[in-house]
């Protein structure tokens, strides 16, 4: 039972995995077994969403344990989740009450503060310090007037110029980024098969 | 009606906040996070059902590899117990091996295989475009820092196609994320919906002149 | 937002506030007065249309919906259009759709919102011309899994009939079989063309407008067909289909909100130019 304790075991289980999967994909022998391990991850994905349940739980438990800043308005949280839970299985219209016109509007608002905030960000942070800054903002700012509708609205030349960006020195660059990407996934699997990724094995799990 | 009602004082309750931190933002946030969990977790459930309980209790697969998978996420759940957390090693182990085997097969012909073919050099473009590949490749080798003056001058050049490249990207990056708020504008400014804004600027009114009298 | 935000910070959030007030004001405006902007549709939305009009008889079409609750403003046209445009070539070349979705439950969510909200299904039958698979989390993998072998990955339907079970899902084994991938994301497009591009299939992509530059490079190399970049490619395709919407009243808001995102970058940088000046004086 010890060994199965060692960091060493859970690496040997990883490595031995993904060479077999990737043996199965490129000759095509126990294609089968391939598609079942496949079928592993939505599995084991979906359970960790009872262990975030539990977690943000047993937080929000403690806040209002403690008492800490604003708990009072913790309880919505836990009231907002057994109404969710419990409609979905004895009222499906309030089910879908509730996703649809309460969360879907609260959802877009908060990620809607990203594209206010970007306001906040162009007037305090957008500045031409260095040549390389200059760069930057002028490809954003014709990128921006050229993508509008109103660009080449009011010149043709300005949807040329945003189409010309985006598709050679934009591609260029984001091609280099592809081919750096590529070989980081490449090189991330690799070190963590030799051992060199600690981040793999958790170390001793601080449990719930 | 009353949904557009609902709607817009929904989306007003969250951007309440862009004024000062306030009760309702409060309660939209615990809202939100409580009713979003609500949903993942019987979405959880309904994978569950459909995915491995009725293949393998309705269709018969109980002794086949299937099953394995619904081990590994119930061994994932041990985190949660003390002493035995470690079980959760294994399936995080598991999950991690598949999702980097899938990632790197397809990595290499998409990501960098297809990404090296170069087009013919037969105009500008195409010139500039294998011109801006190699060198935006250079910026990145940080472990091959060089005094020779080509490589320095690749570098520098590979720079400038990264700045285009991140310029073009931030650019459509505004738009992104200027169209969050924008979708909410309609409820909010037309039909029902206009008549809890206007509500809602009174209050905003009246707090101004609140706080400005402190 | 907070009072400890505030204070560290001192003026700092009214200025802001009186930004974004006028922010609101130059969006709503053109909500309330539509200006109507022409509006030109690119290249690659006429590819995308063409692709999908050009689904031959009896296709199988798979579409992958991982964009989010969050991002329905910005995709819900695009994504809108492109069911649409998939209602009418069920209903001409007889075409079967297969929705899934592989990130996370909120695909879901904004899938069953366009199906039941906005888009006219009449004379298109569940079970018999579309299927939704369901959630399937995993992602990537779900998205190698469903190309190599759709019934072991999705053994059944969102409401638990076998695939089986289906006439025209019982012989689909994977790729092979399938005409054409779709998929809608609000996150990275990389996983797509890495699991699909290696079939020879057109794969078409809704994305958002911040990745149309990523997906740009996939395009270029041929293993993506065509894509939708956001609210404009919604827009656009409304355009293609003669059925301006959502995404079109849009353009307007987006139009000036760009044009006052410019004007504050320029005057912000000639105000910290002079002020520099002054300073080296």
């Amino acid at each position: 039972m010890s060994f199965l304790k060692r960091r060493e075991a859970v690496q040997l289980t990883f490595t031995i995995l993904v060479l077999f999967l990737i043996f199965t994909y490129y000759t095509g022998i126990l294609k089968d077994v391939r598609s079942d391990i496949l079928y592993w991850a939505p599995i084991i994905v979906t359970f960790t969403y009872f262990i975030g349940l539990v977690n943000v739980f047993k937080h929000n438990a403690l806040r209002i344990q403690r008492r800490e800043r604003d708990w009072q308005y913790t309880p919505l949280l836990f009231i907002g989740f057994l109404a969710v839970f419990i409609s979905k299985y004895i009222s499906l219209p309030t089910y879908d009450w509730l996703i649809n016109k309460l969360l879907l509007p609260m959802q877009i608002a908060m990620l809607g503060y990203v594209g206010i905030y970007f306001f906040t960000m162009f007037f305090r942070g957008a500045r031409t310090r260095n040549w390389a800054a200059t760069i930057l903002l002028g490809s954003a700012i014709l990128t921006m007037f050229g993508n509008a509708p109103i660009g080449p609205g009011v010149h043709p030349i300005f949807g040329q110029i945003f189409m010309w960006i985006k598709d050679v020195p934009n591609t260029a660059g984001m091609r280099g980024l592809l081919i750096g990407m590529g070989t980081g996934i490449i090189l991330t699997v690799v070190r963590k098969m030799l051992g060199q990724e600690k981040a793999l094995v958790v170390g001793e799990v601080e449990n719930v | 009606m009353i949904d557009e009602l609902i709607y817009a004082a929904a989306t007003l309750m969250v951007w309440s906040a862009l004024y000062r931190d306030n009760p309702l933002f409060k309660i939209s946030q615990n809202l939100i996070i409580g009713l979003y969990l609500g949903m993942t977790i019987t979405a959880g459930l309904d994978v569950l059902y459909t995915k491995a309980w009725i293949p393998i209790f309705v269709g018969g697969k109980f002794f086949s590899l299937l099953t394995i998978g619904i081990v590994l996420g119930i061994l994932m759940l041990t985190r949660l117990v003390k002493g035995v957390g470690w079980v959760a090693r294994y399936p995080i182990a598991v999950l991690t091996a598949i999702g980097g085997s899938v990632a790197v097969t397809g990595a290499m012909g998409t990501q960098i295989l297809g990404q090296l073919q170069m087009p013919p050099l037969t105009s500008l473009d195409n010139v500039l475009m294998v011109v801006g590949v190699f060198t935006s490749i250079t910026y990145f080798l940080f472990s091959v820092r060089s005094q020779n003056p080509i490589f320095r001058l690749s570098t520098q050049i590979g720079k400038i196609f990264l700045m285009v490249s991140l310029g073009c990207m931030l650019g459509l990056e505004f738009m992104t994320n200027v169209s969050l708020p924008i979708g909410s504008l309609p409820h909010l400014v037309l039909g029902p919906g206009a008549y809890v804004t206007t509500v809602a600027i009174i209050i905003l009114a009246a707090a101004i002149v609140y706080d400005s009298r402190k | 937002m907070s009072d400890k935000y505030s204070e560290a910070v001192g003026t700092f959030p009214k200025l802001d506030r009186i930004i974004w007030l006028i922010f609101f004001v130059v969006a709503a405006l053109p909500i309330i007065f539509p200006i109507g902007l022409p509006l030109d549709v690119t290249e690659v939305t006429r590819d995308y249309y063409a692709t999908i009009e050009d689904i031959p008889e009896g296709g199988f079409v798979i579409y992958s919906f991982d964009s989010g609750m969050g991002a329905f403003a910005e995709m819900g046209p695009a994504d809108i259009g492109t069911i649409t445009h998939l209602t009418k070539v069920i209903k001409k070349n007889d075409v079967k759709v297969m929705f899934v979705t592989t990130a996370g439950p909120e695909g879901q969510i904004a899938l069953n919102v366009i199906l039941t909200q906005y888009v006219d299904m009449s004379g298109i039958v569940y079970g018999e011309d579309y299927i939704n698979l369901g959630l399937i989390p995993g992602y990537e993998s779900t998205l190698a899994a469903l190309a190599e072998d759709l019934h072991k990955i999705a053994p059944t339907d969102v409401e638990g009939t076998s695939l089986v079970d289906i006439p025209w899902t019982a012989d689909v084994r994977g790729a092979e079989d399938y005409d054409i991938f779709i998929f809608s994301t609000a996150t990275s497009p990389d996983p797509y063309p890495r699991q699909w591009a290696q079939y020879d299939k057109p794969i078409l992509a809704v994305a958002q407008a911040a990745t149309a530059s990523w997906i740009r490079p996939y395009h270029e190399a041929g293993m993506i067909t065509a894509y939708l970049p956001g609210q404009r490619g919604g827009a656009e395709y409304e355009v293609m289909l003669g059925a301006p919407g959502l995404g079109c009243s849009y353009m307007d808001a987006q139009s000036l909100t760009h044009v006052y995102a410019i004007l504050l970058i320029l005057v912000v940088n000639v105000q910290w130019y002079l002020k520099r000046k002054e300073e080296e004086k």
